[in-house]
């Protein structure tokens, strides 16, 4: 058995010296196989030291418990399908981390009860190694026994901390400076996640055990698998992880894993609702039902952390670990120490360890209401503080925020009034299992609760605004009538409903801890719930039943499936190439991990000093002769500052010139010299050409472009090289756009070029005074017609020197807006006066993100560009608009288009 | 009755007098979760903790506030005794 089970060890770890199709060949079926190794090699090892009746002992155990075990067996099966059919939180999560825990789940269940705690931590860091790979995973777990060996250094306490924080500051100068290190900086989010709080509550543990910590407590404790996928991970007490270990029955702890992970994977699935069809962006609001919608939405994004937190503590409870229940109702608690009780618990319990008591202790012979203050004012300054450096480990940024601090700031002083308040009256408590209340009781906290929700989601948006400035602007609404009130009401009555419900029947209460009480009914109970829950969810997602429902349906399902960035973030990202990481936070907590995947030598252009600042309405141009190489791109501008092959500025006798006016996609962000699309067809039309005058393709096309400044560049430069055509490629946030450079330069001061930006201006009544959420939006019902007659000055500057004018519809492979509202683009373009073109087929029949730079950068990438130019050039080719099909002109054959 | 049976006695009639009024003494046992089971918080611990410092004259630290000394009337008493407790 021995040789047997190292034999399977061995081929599973020599698998990764085989390389197929260029990808590390240790896979999940190889870590299975390694842990079956161990697992049998581990059997091996007792039979010939004669402890063979162990295991005998064990899995007659496990025979005894068969009939439970393959309940709990089969609901891990459904949320393992559930979890892959949803794509629930990341590929490495659905596909690796959960079918691994669930098959080591079995063989650890196996084996006695000695060797199950290694066995977990010999899982676990296979786990790390499965996600990371060997180096990325060594170094993570070399650095972490680092620390940890610190926390047991034989020198007295206060020395200790010193050098764990002179360790830590040295940790973090790599961590601002990544290249430093000779390691993948996919190590960083998890590194951090592991170290940052944990490490305090080890070292605090330790200091204060009375005996020596076993090894395999603290491997297991600091390796806990799932967090080699979710760097926001609760920060479990150290005490409580060793005390709960199989503190009960271990099919009862399995089955309450269960039942979390499933409640884990609703909220999941509701988040994602959310996030995709509820969310609205702070500069939409213009009513009280969108300020509703908007306040509510932000506070229920919260589900992803209590998912994820469901989801993290359920899959431990699977290995023994009975920690308690977290995020219990807290959209219900009925006062502001009940909300702090309910949301995140290990956070409420590692800030009354580490703050709370120690500020306390020292200070009640001052008074309890002194050491009371003091102790939960001190809580929340803390968590503020932690706040940030939690992004800094995360993502290698402070992000430090006067929202952030009014907000922890607020809640603190609230807390303190409840608290103070609960010290004078008392609060009602009641024994585990009699927490069922009365109507008169019920309805009373029902109303507290509904209190609570309005004041946290008020708060939540605070929280959630870059600036005071913004939040303030977001709160003044204008229009509040009387559909208005209903949704206020409607809102405030829902909640009030469900808190009443929870209250009377006693599921508020939660079951966190009921002892002998709770565990009335055993594993029975909670398969009995939850069995049928993933069973329906299953039944719901077969093609029979999904394809028989309306296509509207089938349509929502879909959407629920896709770890998308909604409309919003994706918006926030593209804008994002000339700001900071701001308003990043849980709340688009998407979005950050996109920038956290982002390794650090991704080289954006933008930013890369190929822009030069300018102090008219243009704002900025392109440097000429710029030039950059790094990391395998190459950037390049020409004499007259555009990102292509350089002309001269006459065009040559019979020359076919066409300016393209764009943003970064257009410009060839994301890809080489001589791989953007124009450039391609560019090659291809002089390969193709066997007589007559050349084409000549000239891209004016600068990043993140708005048509205003798209408009200034066509008077400024694009006319002294006489071009034929003038394409200008349109996207989805083009009037956003506008509207953010408009209104910039408005604050500035700076005089619009044209009356008719003055006048809608006036119309909308910018000042100079005002903020720049607040101007946006006011000018916000005006977008659409600020951009409209953009186009149409373009196409009539066009028309004055004959040139045609061509608009073409054309996004990045991203998830693009619907089919109604590009044809509603491409109607616009049209009533303008362009021949307007509709390019939004033209990633079709390929994945669309194997044609994205990568994940956190959807520009085309080269084989991206090359799907664009097989399309420009069939359109070229065919379309007499372009002339250089044939004889008719464009502005003919948008003039014949629109009769 | 020995010191530990009294100074449970002592534990749970305090915490049914300061926190679970009207709750029948046979309902608080030795082993009921106090701290997991949400019947003492932070606020309810600290109370307690100068309750039995008053009482016994023992200096219970900060560290010991915790679950793992508090989770039910059984932990709390054996603390006290721990320390001395008469």
């Amino acid at each position: 058995m021995l040789l047997g089970g190292a034999t399977l060890i061995a081929a599973a770890l020599l698998a990764d010296l085989r390389q197929t199709g260029g990808t590390v060949a240790f896979g999940l079926a190889q870590a299975m196989m390694a842990m079956l190794g161990l697992a049998i090699a581990t059997c091996g090892v007792d039979i010939g030291r004669g402890r063979g009746q162990e295991w005998a002992a064990s899995i007659s155990r496990a025979a005894t418990q068969s009939l439970p075990m393959l309940v709990v067996a089969i609901q891990l099966g459904l949320l393992v399908f559930l979890t892959i059919w949803f794509q629930l939180e990341n590929p490495a999560f659905a596909r690796l981390v959960l079918p691994f825990t669930a098959f080591g789940f079995l063989v650890h269940h196996l084996m006695p009860d000695r060797h199950r705690l290694w066995y977990f931590a010999g899982l676990s860091l296979i786990g790390f190694v499965l996600v990371l790979g060997w180096v990325t995973a060594g170094w993570l777990i070399f650095l972490t026994l680092v620390f940890v060996a610190m926390c047991h250094l034989p020198i007295p306490w206060l020395a200790r901390v010193a050098v764990l924080l002179v360790a830590g500051i040295a940790l973090g100068v790599l961590r601002v400076n990544p290249t430093w290190v000779p390691f993948s900086s996919a190590v960083w989010p998890i590194l951090g996640s592991i170290l940052m709080f944990r490490l305090m509550v080890y070292a605090y543990d330790v200091r204060n055990a009375k005996e020596k910590v076993p090894a395999k407590w603290s491997v297991a404790y600091f390796f806990v698998m799932p967090n080699v996928v979710f760097p926001l991970f609760p920060v479990v007490d150290f005490a409580t992880f060793r005390r709960s270990y199989y503190d009960r029955d271990a099919v009862d702890i399995y089955q309450r894993g269960i039942d979390w992970m499933a409640r884990g994977l609703i909220h999941l699935v509701l988040y994602r609702a959310v996030y995709q069809h509820l969310t609205i962006a702070p500069e939409d609001v213009t009513t009280g039902a969108q300020l509703v919608q908007y306040m509510s939405s932000t506070f229920l994004l919260y589900l992803r952390v209590s998912g994820t937190f469901h989801l993290i503590v359920g899959m431990l409870h699977l290995f023994g670990f009975r920690l308690p229940e977290t995020h219990r109702f807290f959209y219900l608690a009925s006062s502001f120490t009940d909300f702090w009780r309910r949301i995140n618990i290990y956070w409420k319990d590692f800030m009354m360890k580490l703050v709370f008591y120690p500020v306390y202790f020292p200070l009640r012979k001052r008074g309890e209401t002194t050491a009371l203050v003091v102790g939960t004012l001190s809580v929340f300054f803390i968590t503020w503080i932690t706040h940030s450096y939690q992004w800094f480990w995360i993502l290698g940024k402070w992000l430090i925020s006067w929202t952030d601090g009014l907000f922890w700031a607020i809640l603190g002083v609230l807390l303190v009034a409840n608290s103070l308040w609960e010290a004078k009256h008392g609060r009602k408590r009641a024994l585990p299992g009699a927490a069922r209340r009365r109507g008169r009781e019920g309805l009373l906290v029902a109303l507290k609760a509904t209190g609570v929700f309005v004041t946290i989601c008020t708060l939540w948006s605070l929280w959630g605004s870059p600036t005071l400035g913004d939040w303030f602007d977001l709160m003044s609404v204008q229009r509040f009538g009387g559909r208005d009130w209903a949704a206020v009401l409607g809102l405030l009555g829902l909640v009030a409903g469900a808190a009443f419900l929870a209250e009377v029947t006693g599921k508020s209460q939660g079951d966190a801890d009921r002892g002998a009480v709770a565990d009335r009914g055993g594993w029975k109970r909670g398969a009995l719930r939850t069995m049928p829950q993933l069973a329906c969810l299953t039944f719901a997602t077969t093609p029979f039943v999904l394809g028989s429902l309306d296509y509207r349906v089938q349509e929502f399902a879909r959407d629920m499936r896709l770890p998308e960035l909604n409309k919003r973030d994706v918006a926030a990202m593209q804008r994002g190439y000339y700001e900071n990481l701001q308003g990043v936070s849980l709340q688009n907590s998407q979005l950050w991990e996109v920038y956290a995947q982002r390794p650090p030598q991704v080289v954006d252009i933008w930013k890369s000093g190929i822009m030069r600042e300018r102090d008219d309405y243009l704002g900025r141009d392109m440097k000429p002769f710029f030039a950059m190489f790094d990391q395998g791109v190459s950037i390049r501008t020409n004499r007259w500052a555009m990102r292509d092959r350089d002309y001269e500025q006459m065009k040559p006798v019979g020359a076919h010139r066409i300016a393209l006016l764009g943003q970064s996609y257009v410009a060839g962000d994301g890809v080489n010299n001589g791989e953007s699309f124009e450039e391609v067809v560019e090659d291809q039309l002089a390969r193709e050409r066997t007589t007559g005058a050349p084409t000549q393709i000239l891209n004016f096309s600068v990043g993140a472009y708005s048509l205003i400044q798209q408009l200034l560049q066509l008077e400024e430069r694009v006319w002294t090289f006489g071009p034929d055509v003038v394409v200008v490629f349109g996207h989805q946030i083009d009037a956003e756009r506008q509207a953010i450079h408009i209104v910039k330069q408005a604050l500035k001061g700076i005089e619009p070029p044209y009356p008719w930006i003055t006048d809608i201006l006036a119309k909308a009544n910018i000042t100079r005074d005002l903020r720049e959420a607040e101007a946006l939006s006011r000018l916000q019902p005006y977008r659409e017609e600020l951009l409209e007659r953009t186009q149409r000055a373009i196409v009539e500057a066009c028309r004055a020197r004959g040139v045609a004018a061509i608009w073409i519809y054309l996004a990045m492979p991203e998830k693009g807006p619907a089919p109604e509202e590009i044809q509603a683009l491409v109607e616009q373009a049209r009533r303008s006066g362009f021949h307007a073109l509709d390019w939004s087929s033209v990633y079709d029949g390929a994945d669309i993100r194997t044609l994205q730079r990568s994940q956190w950068d959807f520009h085309p990438n080269a084989t991206g560009h090359q799907f664009i130019a097989r399309r420009f050039h069939a359109d070229i080719t065919t379309d007499p608009a372009f002339g250089v099909a044939g004889p008719r002109t464009a502005t003919r054959a948008s003039a014949q288009e629109n009769r | 009755m020995s010191t530990d049976t009294a100074l449970r006695d002592v534990v749970r009639q305090y915490i049914l007098k300061e926190f679970l009024p009207g709750v029948p003494a046979s309902e608080l046992t030795d082993d009921t979760p106090l701290i997991s089971g949400g019947i003492l918080d932070s606020l309810a611990t600290v109370r307690l903790v100068a309750m039995l410092e008053e009482r016994y004259k023992v200096e219970i630290e900060a560290h010991e506030a915790s679950i793992t000394h508090f989770n039910t009337v059984a932990d709390i008493a054996s603390l006290v005794h721990s320390k001395g407790a008469k």
